[in-house]
C-alpha cells in the first residue's frame, strides 16, 4: 500500500511541478525574477530527494514479518458489498459529468474562462486588461491561483473527447484510491472501505465532483497533504514528510484566500516538538514554514506586482480595532451563531472526531490523532478569524457559508478517519 | 403522535379567532424547536441507556424494551417512507396541505429512527457491554463511562453520517437532469440576449452591457458573459457613463431587450432627444442608430457617439 500512495502522492506532485513550469515559462517577466526561480528549484530538488529517501526506504530489508489477518467468509462478503458502494458513488459522478453540458456559474465566469483565454495567447498577466471597462471586477481574474485553469488547459490541449467537469470526476476517483491507501494501514481493508463509502457519500463533497471549480482539487491536495503528515508521524520517513509539504505548501496555488497551511503547520509543530523533541523537530518545521511561506510570497508577488492586481480586503488601523471592538459590543456573538448556523449539521461531524482524536490508547497513535484532532481546531479557528474580520469590512458576509463549506471539505476525511477509528475499536472490544 | 401534532398545527393556522398572531408566533416557534428537542431526547435516552447498563448484561425486561422499540420504530421508518412517496408522486407540500406534516419533518424524524434503530443494533451486537475492564477504583470507572458514553455518541454521529453517505444515490434523478441543462435553461431569457450578440457583432467590436446588479445579475456581470462573447471587448454602462470621452468606444453594439416588460427593459430611450441611458439614469446623446440584427426578443443596435 505504500508503494500506491507514493506513486499517487508523488504523481499529484508532479502535475503541480509541470503546471507551474508551463506557468513560469509563459510569463516571461516573472520567470527571471528571484521568487519563480526559486520555487521552482526547491520543488525540484524536494521531488528528487522524496524519490532518493523512498527507494532507499523500499530496499531496506525488513527484520519482522508482519502478521496479515486473513479475512472470514463474512467480511469478505462485507467487503465487496462495501467496494460496489464505492464504485457506484465513483460511477454516479461520471454518469453525471459525462453528460453536463453546461459549466456552472464560476467555472464560466472564472476557471473555466481563463484556459479559454490562455488557449487564444492571452496570458495570465494580459487578462487584468479585460476588465479594463469593468468598474466592479478589476482584481477577478487574479482572485485565483492558476491551477485549476491550467488543468483545464492541458484538458483542451490534450484534445480528451470528454466534458470538461469529467475531469472533476477523475479527481474523485484519485481522491478515493489515496485516501482508501492511506486508510488500510490504520484501519484495515474493510474498515476503509466502509469509511470511504461514508466519506464519498456525503453530500459536501460529492457535489465538488460534479462542479468545475477549485474545491475538489485543493481538498485532494490538501487531504492526501494532512494524511501523509499523519502517516509520518507513525512512520517517520522523509519522504513522506517531503511528499505532504509539497502536497500541503502546493495547494496555495489551487486556493489562496485562506492560510489553511498555518492552521495545519502549527498542529504539527506543537506534535512534532512533543514527539521529536526541539533538536530533532525544528529542521523540518522551518523547512515546512519556508516552503510554504515562499509559495504564499511567490503568488503574492504575482498578482500585485506583475498583474498589479488590486486589493479587495483593506487593512488599516481602524479595520483592526473594529472587530477588537466589536468583542466587547455583542458583534462577536452574532458572528459566532451566523458562524455555527452556517456549519450545519456539519459541525456535529467535527465535533465528534474531536472527541475521537483525544480518545486513543496508545501514546504513539494518540499524538498523531492529536494531529489530526488539532488541525480540525485550528482550521476553525482561521476560518471563524477570516469570517470574523470581513463581516466588518463586507456587508455581503453572511453569503461566505456556502464558499466557506465548500473550502472546508478537507477536513471530511480527517474526520471520518478518526470517528471510524474510534467505532472499530469499539467493535474489536 | 406526529400526525396528530400535525393536525393540530393545520387547525391553528387555518384558525385566526382563537389563535390570533401572537400565539401563532408562540407555536411557530414551538414547532420549529420541537424536532431539534425530540433528537436531544432520542439521544438522551440512548446515552441513559448506555450510563444505566454500562459493564452490565441487559436485563431480559429491557431487552424485550428494545425489541418493541426496533420494531416499532422500523414500522415507523417504512410508514414515512411511503409518506414522502405520496409527496414525491403528487406536489411539493402535498402533504403540508393534506395533513399538515412538513415532509421535510417527517425526513429529520426518519433519520433520527435510523440513528436510534442504528444504535440499538450496536447495544445487542455488543452483549451491553461498554467498559473494557471491571476497575474497583471509583474515579477511574467513572472517567471510563464518561470515555464510554462520548464514544456512544462518536459512534451515533458515524451512523448519522452513515444515513446521509446515500445521497448521491437517493438524488440520481434529480442530479442526472439538472446536469443535462443547456446554457439557455440554467441562465434563463438572458441567454438569447447573448445568443443574439454572438450572431451579429464582429468579434473584434465593443459590446456595451447592463450594469452588475440583481436586475440583470447574469448579463450585467461582464466575466460571466465575456465567457460567450471573448474576444469582443466589454464595457460596463456604468463605466460607459462616468467616461469623459466616448471617441474610444465608436463605434459599439448593444442588445435591446425586456421590451414593455415591466422591469428590465434596457436600454432606455428618450423620448425626444437622441440620446440613451444604459445605467437607467442618466442619458447620453448620440450622433448614430443603427439596427443591425433582430431575434424574437432581442434587437441589435450599432451606436455611433459624437466626436
Amino acid at each position: 500500500m505504500n508503494k500506491l500512495t507514493f506513486a499517487i502522492t508523488f504523481f499529484l506532485s508532479v502535475v503541480l511541478l509541470l503546471a507551474k513550469t508551463y506557468f513560469f515559462f509563459s510569463e516571461s517577466v516573472y520567470l527571471y525574477s528571484p521568487f519563480s526561480s526559486l520555487e521552482l528549484i526547491v520543488l525540484v530538488v524536494l521531488l528528487i530527494v522524496t524519490i532518493a529517501s523512498f527507494l532507499r526506504a523500499e530496499l531496506e530489508i525488513t527484520p519482522f514479518v508482519r502478521k496479515i489477518d486473513v479475512p472470514s467468509a463474512f467480511q469478505r462478503g462485507i467487503m465487496a458489498l462495501l467496494l460496489v458502494g464505492v464504485g457506484l458513488i465513483v460511477l454516479i459522478s461520471f454518469l453525471h459529468t459525462r453528460v453536463k453540458a453546461a459549466l456552472d456559474w464560476d467555472a464560466v465566469a472564472l476557471y473555466d474562462a481563463r484556459a479559454q483565454f490562455l488557449q487564444s495567447g492571452l496570458r495570465f498577466s494580459e487578462m487584468k486588461s479585460l476588465t479594463t471597462y469593468d468598474t466592479k471586477n478589476g482584481y477577478y481574474y487574479s482572485l485565483y491561483p492558476p491551477f485549476t485553469s491550467l488543468l483545464h488547459l492541458a484538458w483542451y490541449e490534450a484534445g480528451v473527447p470528454f466534458t470538461i467537469s469529467t475531469l472533476y470526476s477523475t479527481l474523485f476517483l484519485i481522491f478515493a484510491v489515496g485516501i482508501f491507501s492511506l486508510f488500510v494501514p490504520r484501519l484495515g481493508a474493510s474498515w476503509s472501505l466502509l469509511a470511504l463509502f461514508v466519506l464519498l457519500g456525503q453530500k459536501l463533497l460529492f457535489t465538488t465532483s460534479l462542479v468545475a471549480y477549485t474545491n475538489l482539487p485543493f481538498t485532494l491536495y490538501l487531504s492526501l497533504g494532512v494524511l501523509l503528515l499523519h502517516k509520518y508521524l507513525h512512520e517517520p520517513k522523509l519522504h513522506w514528510l517531503l511528499l505532504s509539504i509539497a502536497l500541503i505548501a502546493g495547494s496555495q496555488w489551487i486556493r489562496a484566500l485562506e492560510p489553511t497551511w498555518l492552521a495545519i503547520l502549527l498542529p504539527f509543530a506543537l506534535i512534532t516538538l512533543k514527539k521529536f523533541g526541539i533538536k530533532a523537530s525544528i529542521t523540518r518545521i522551518l523547512v515546512f514554514m519556508l516552503i510554504c511561506i515562499m509559495q504564499y510570497l511567490s503568488w503574492r508577488y504575482f498578482t500585485e506586482v506583475i498583474s498589479d492586481k488590486e486589493g479587495i480586503f483593506r487593512s488599516s488601523l481602524l479595520f483592526l480595532l473594529e472587530p477588537v471592538a466589536g468583542v466587547f459590543s455583542g458583534s462577536f456573538l452574532l458572528i459566532m451563531k451566523a458562524y455555527i448556523n452556517m456549519w450545519g449539521s456539519g459541525l456535529l461531524l467535527y465535533l465528534a472526531a474531536i472527541a475521537s482524536s483525544l480518545l486513543g490508547k496508545e501514546q504513539e497513535e494518540q499524538d498523531a490523532d492529536y494531529f489530526l484532532g488539532g488541525v480540525i481546531v485550528f482550521s476553525f479557528l482561521m476560518y471563524f478569524s477570516g469570517l470574523y474580520f470581513i463581516s466588518f469590512q463586507f456587508d455581503w458576509w453572511p453569503e461566505m457559508g456556502g464558499s466557506l463549506l465548500r473550502s472546508s471539505t478537507f477536513l471530511l476525511p480527517i474526520s471520518i478517519y478518526l470517528l471510524v477509528k474510534t467505532v472499530k475499536a469499539l467493535f474489536r472490544k | 403522535m406526529t400526525p396528530l401534532i400535525s393536525w393540530i398545527r393545520l387547525l391553528v393556522i387555518n384558525n385566526q379567532i382563537f389563535f390570533p398572531p401572537p400565539i401563532r408566533e408562540v407555536l411557530h416557534l414551538t414547532v420549529l424547536s420541537s424536532k431539534y428537542l425530540i433528537y436531544f431526547y432520542c439521544v438522551s435516552l440512548v446515552l441513559f441507556w448506555v450510563y444505566r447498563f454500562g459493564n452490565a448484561f441487559i436485563p431480559a425486561a429491557q431487552k424485550n424494551a428494545l425489541k418493541l422499540v426496533t420494531i416499532t420504530g422500523l414500522i415507523f421508518y417504512l410508514f414515512n417512507l411511503v409518506l414522502l412517496k405520496i409527496e414525491s408522486a403528487h406536489y411539493p407540500n402535498y402533504l403540508y396541505s393534506v395533513s399538515g406534516s412538513s415532509s421535510e419533518l417527517i425526513a429529520f424524524l426518519n433519520q433520527i429512527t435510523a440513528v436510534t434503530l442504528g444504535m440499538i443494533g450496536f447495544i445487542f451486537l455488543q452483549g451491553g457491554r461498554f467498559l473494557s475492564e471491571v476497575n474497583h477504583d471509583f474515579n477511574r470507572q467513572r472517567f471510563a463511562r464518561v470515555s464510554s458514553i462520548i464514544k456512544v455518541g462518536i459512534t451515533a454521529t458515524f451512523i448519522f453520517a452513515f444515513t446521509q453517505s446515500f445521497h448521491p444515490i437517493s438524488t440520481f434523478r434529480v442530479a442526472q437532469f439538472e446536469s443535462q441543462l443547456s446554457y439557455d435553461q440554467k441562465f434563463g431569457s438572458d441567454f438569447a440576449v447573448i445568443e443574439a450578440v454572438r450572431e451579429f457583432v464582429p468579434r473584434d467590436g465593443f459590446v456595451i452591457h447592463p450594469p452588475q446588479s440583481g436586475v440583470w445579475p447574469f448579463i450585467g456581470n461582464q466575466p460571466m458573459i465575456r465567457y460567450f462573447l471573448f474576444p469582443r471587448k466589454l464595457i460596463g454602462a456604468l463605466f460607459l457613463h462616468k467616461s469623459t470621452s466616448l471617441k474610444e468606444f465608436s463605434p459599439a453594439y448593444f442588445a435591446q431587450f425586456n421590451v414593455g416588460k415591466a422591469s428590465g427593459e434596457w436600454p432606455l430611450f428618450a423620448t425626444n432627444s437622441a440620446s440613451i441611458s444604459f445605467d437607467v439614469q442618466t442619458y447620453i446623446p448620440y450622433q448614430q442608430l443603427e439596427k443591425i440584427g433582430q431575434t424574437q426578443e432581442v434587437t441589435i443596435y450599432k451606436i455611433f457617439w459624437y466626436e
